[in-house]
C-alpha cells in the first residue's frame, strides 16, 4: 500500500541535520542531507549569460569570455564543497574547469571553459554545474 | 532513539509538491569528494574512506560504503584543463587523472567528484 508523508521540513531526532536513508541493497545507511545536491544550474554564456533552470543559485556573473561565477542563494559552510560541471559547444570540444581554486568562496564558485584542441577560452551553449557539500 | 519511516511519497504540507521516495533515495549522491592533489588533502567528503596519491596527477578514491557493482555514475571536475578516469572502476574505488594542457599528468589543487547509483 502506498504511503504519503506530507511535511514541509524533515529533521533528525538525535541531530536535527542528520536523517539517514537505507541503501538500495540494505547493507548500509547514509545521511540524506549530505547526499542531496545543495545547488545546481543549467546555463549558457553565448549571447548573454543566462540560467535555464537552477536550484539555490541566485545569479551568474559574466566575468568575460569563458569565465563565469555562480552565486549561491544559501551559502555552503566551507570552501571545501564538491563542484562537478560540464559544458557543450556546437563548434568545439570543450572542457569546463575551475578558476581560482584557492579563491572559491562559500557563496560562489568560478568556472572557465576552454577548447580542448588549443586551450583557448570560449563561451558555450549549455553548461551544467552541481554542488554537493554542507550548507552553512 | 532511532526511528524509521517507510514511505512511498514525500509531499509538502500543502500537497502541491511531492516526490516519490525512489527519487529521493536514487537521486541522492552516495559519495562525493573535494580533494587537493597538490596538498594531498581531502577538503570535504561523503562516504570516502581515503584517497591515495598514486603519482603526479594520479589518485585513487576509495569509497566507504561500496556500490552494488562498478556501473555507478561518476562525474568529476578539476581545476586542470583535462581530466579522465584511468582503468576500470570497481564497486569501491575509482582512479582519477588530472592533466595539464600538454595532457601530462599534473597535480591540481581542486579535484571534485560525485557518485550516483545503488549502494550494496
Amino acid at each position: 500500500m502506498a504511503s504519503i508523508l506530507k511535511v514541509d521540513e524533515l529533521r533528525g531526532i538525535v541531530s536535527a541535520g542528520d536523517v539517514t536513508v537505507t541503501s538500495e541493497g540494505g547493507a548500509a545507511t547514509q545521511s540524506l542531507q549530505q547526499g542531496l545536491a545543495k545547488a545546481w544550474v543549467g546555463f549558457n554564456t553565448i549571447t548573454s549569460t543566462s540560467i535555464f533552470d537552477s536550484h539555490n543559485v541566485a545569479s551568474l556573473t559574466d566575468n568575460g569570455t569563458a569565465y563565469t561565477t555562480i552565486n549561491f542563494s544559501s551559502n555552503l559552510n566551507s570552501t571545501g564543497y564538491s563542484l562537478t560541471a560540464s559544458a557543450g559547444s556546437a563548434s568545439f570540444r570543450i572542457c569546463l574547469d575551475t578558476v581560482g581554486s584557492n579563491t572559491d568562496l562559500t557563496g560562489s564558485c568560478n568556472t572557465y571553459a576552454t577548447r580542448t584542441d588549443n586551450g583557448t577560452g570560449l563561451d558555450f551553449d549549455k553548461g551544467s554545474a552541481t554542488i554537493h557539500g554542507d550548507l552553512a | 532513539m532511532a526511528s524509521e519511516l517507510r514511505l512511498t511519497t514525500l509531499a509538502n504540507n500543502a500537497g502541491t509538491e511531492s516526490v516519490d521516495t525512489t527519487y529521493v533515495i536514487n537521486g541522492s549522491a552516495k559519495a562525493h569528494f573535494h580533494y587537493s592533489g597538490t596538498a594531498n588533502v581531502i577538503r570535504e567528503s561523503l562516504s570516502i574512506s581515503s584517497i591515495s596519491d598514486d603519482a603526479a596527477g594520479d589518485f585513487t578514491v576509495n569509497i566507504s560504503n561500496s556500490f552494488a557493482d562498478q556501473y555507478y555514475v561518476f562525474t568529476g571536475h578539476s581545476a586542470s584543463p583535462a581530466y579522465d578516469i584511468d582503468g576500470t572502476p570497481t564497486a569501491s574505488a575509482i582512479n582519477f587523472i588530472s592533466r595539464n594542457t600538454a595532457f601530462t599528468k599534473t597535480d591540481y589543487a581542486q579535484n571534485c567528484g560525485s557518485f550516483m547509483g545503488d549502494l550494496a
